[in-house]
């Protein structure tokens, strides 16, 4: 290794610290007030992906996200595993994915619902997981509801 | 319709019908193999229904839905507290209780419902075997017993 070449990395070096420092502080605390700031449009538009926080230097509180499975009758979304999102997102963001992601032509009549050991409970795509009072982890099915005729 | 091209279509439909599906929404799966679905539900406090779906010539005809206990006989009783689309009464084809619903072919072939044709359902994503089963599921899950 040349003397050029020391010098180069140590330039390298020093710029990624500094880089590093700034997301370690700056942005970091941007990232976070900006995840726990509730009701921004803004951020509904913006933190809508899954793991969007993650690898962010845990910064995020956990009572912030929730983890969803979408289950259906044409595949699961994610197709294995949780997405992880904002719990101050509408359900709908998520079940409009699934239904892009499995190639699902027309969802009208379908419903929503969660399964707990109680059952299924019902559950509005138009609100969040938070005005749906759902938190942690989320199985969540979503199919036609019940058929007409008789 | 060909054969083949039924066949092709059903194992499409039923590829999804998965164990991990199965677990989650407790769908106990007997055959997926063409032409029958054969699915139990289950349900915490429930007595089991199982549902036999012949899809000869699926999807250019809806399948033929018959109702079972546990065993896999026919069920000859009607089910206890039943929401709308079980009909304890025999149907006028099939001569046994039968699922009064669209996309079930007791229906469309019923004197009362022949005037809505499945060719109107078909290839809707809610009239997919899965989505079938999901709305007769649905139902299923209002009663009780």
């Amino acid at each position: 290794m040349n003397v050029n070449n020391i010098v180069f990395t140590a330039i390298n070096a020093s710029i990624n610290s500094v880089l590093m420092a700034i997301d370690n502080t700056f942005i970091g605390q941007l990232l976070y007030a900006y995840v726990t700031t509730a009701g921004s449009p803004v951020k509904e538009q913006t933190m809508n992906t899954e793991h969007s926080m993650e690898g962010e230097g845990g910064h995020e509180s956990h009572d912030h996200f929730v983890e969803v499975s979408i289950s259906t009758t044409a595949g699961f979304f994610p197709a294995e595993g949780f997405s992880r999102v904002p719990v101050n997102q509408k359900v709908d963001v998520e079940l409009q994915k699934a239904k892009e992601a499995l190639k699902i032509k027309d969802t009208a009549g379908w419903i929503a619902s969660v399964i707990t050991p109680a059952g299924k409970r019902p559950v509005d795509p138009a609100k969040t997981y938070a005005e749906n009072g759902l938190s942690g982890k989320l199985e969540i099915d979503w199919g036609p509801s019940e058929g007409g005729g008789g | 319709m060909h054969p083949a091209a039924a066949k092709a279509l059903f194992d499409a439909d039923v590829a999804m019908l998965t164990p991990a599906l199965g677990k989650r929404r407790g769908w106990t799966f007997h055959s997926l193999a063409f032409p029958l679905v054969d699915c139990s539900f289950t349900a915490s406090g429930r007595t089991p229904l199982r549902l036999r779906l012949m899809c000869i010539d699926w999807n250019e005809l809806p399948p033929e839905i018959s109702l079972h206990n546990a065993d896999g006989t026919l069920l000859t009783t009607p089910l206890a507290n039943p929401t709308g689309v079980f009909n304890g009464s025999p149907h006028p084809v099939a001569n046994r209780q039968f699922i009064c619903m669209r996309g079930s072919r007791e229906y469309h072939t019923h004197p009362s419902h022949v005037g809505d044709p499945w060719e109107n359902l078909r290839g809707h994503s809610s009239y997919t075997i899965g989505g079938i089963l999901t709305q007769i599921w649905n139902a299923w899950l209002k009663g009780t017993g």
